[in-house]
């Protein structure tokens, strides 16, 4: 019978999963080291914390049994280099679960992200700032303010000396 | 937790989240959109944590020669001297090599390809790339084996440069053998004698 640790969310619903999927969360680990079973997440809301423990559980899974002895070596090569690039997944399977997972709207992936950086989810802080990122790349400013309800706090004058700043750099294209 | 708005604070995001956001973005969209997006993403964009890792690789093979300086100088002190990686190619004067290795402190991964550096440069800086775990020099054709060889004899006065190969040819054994660079210098003349290479 798996260890089962009990999460309880800001709003009081609690939620039991297996030791091994709580343990994506360095917190959580931390914590439960000190004989503490029942943890309370004040700060995650229980919409949030469904959505962290569904990618702990795939991820817990995965990385229990791993499908290919290359995927297992991979995650090992790239754990023992002194920096972590992106793209720790290398298991294409994972990776096509994590890009359906992250299919959500700005405001759900911020409260993820804040989330999976206050519980310490390494992988799951990394998927969601580049799934970000993707969503940046190739807008202009204001498109980027519209999307992600960003108020341009800049006056006009100061707007303008900003697009001539850097432009130096990239009047050879 | 409210939940009722649906507009979360992007802009108040701690500025190394928004760096890491930021740092997977391309070189021209991080200096000339994201500044002018809002105050918060300027700052974040004119300190360190958008510059742990300085790739301007690609960049730099179509910029001229002041441009490259002073976009070296930019970002290295944006970064406060904190970046771990710097990719950059056609560097060609040894105050650039100089002013790496000024702020190499926390440098692990340097990659010069297509850079004018020479036996004399690298003995010169390669003492301060104390942290160095990963090099490529490809297609640098003025680097010799004597550049290594000489350091190796015990000639010369500094013996950081040794260890330097020490550390490098060590990573050697914990990489696969498909990413290093070093493929590409064993299939030139001048090529140096040491096997590893």
């Amino acid at each position: 019978m798996a260890k089962m640790i009990k999460l309880v969310s800001g709003d009081g619903a609690e939620f039991e999963v297996e030791e091994e999927v709580a343990f994506q969360s360095k917190i959580i680990k931390d914590i439960v080291a000190d004989a503490d079973d029942v943890i309370p997440l004040p700060t995650v809301s229980s919409k949030v914390l469904i959505q962290v423990i569904e990618y702990c559980r795939k991820h817990a899974a995965v990385n229990s049994f791993p499908l290919s002895p290359s995927s297992s070596a991979a995650a090992a090569a790239s754990s023992s280099s002194s920096i972590s690039y992106s793209k720790p997944v290398s298991d294409p399977a994972l990776r096509a679960w994590d890009n359906e997972f992250v299919k959500l709207n700005n405001s759900s992936l911020f409260d993820i992200v804040i989330a999976a950086n206050y519980l310490d989810i390494e992988e799951l802080v990394d998927l969601v700032l580049e799934t970000v990122a993707d969503r940046i790349k190739g807008k202009q400013a204001q498109e980027i303010r519209r999307q992600f309800n960003i108020e341009n706090d800049f006056t006009p004058e100061e707007e303008e000396a900003l697009r001539r700043e850097n432009s130096w750099a990239f009047q050879n294209n | 937790m409210a939940e009722g708005s649906d507009a979360r604070a992007w802009e108040e995001l701690i500025p190394d989240a928004l760096g890491l956001i930021f740092r997977n973005l391309p070189l021209q969209e991080i200096l000339t959109v994201i500044p002018r997006v809002c105050k918060s993403w300027s700052r974040v964009v004119l300190g360190p944590y958008c510059w742990q890792e300085i790739d301007i690789d690609e960049w730099s093979q179509h910029c001229k020669p002041e441009q490259l300086d002073k976009m070296l100088h930019m970002l290295i002190d944006r970064s406060c001297g904190s970046f771990r990686r710097l990719s950059v190619s056609g560097l060609h004067t040894e105050s650039m090599f100089t002013l790496i290795a000024d702020h190499a402190g926390s440098l692990q991964r340097l990659e010069l390809p297509r850079s004018e550096m020479n036996d004399a440069i690298v003995k010169l800086v390669a003492p301060r790339l104390c942290n160095l775990t990963y090099l490529d020099v490809s297609y640098c054709s003025k680097i010799g084996a004597c550049a290594i060889e000489a350091n190796m004899s015990g000639q010369q006065e500094n013996v950081a440069a040794p260890k330097l190969n020490e550390r490098i040819l060590s990573s050697l054994s914990k990489r696969s053998v498909d990413v290093h660079p070093w493929h590409d210098l064993e299939t030139s003349k001048e090529a140096p004698l040491c096997s590893m290479w």
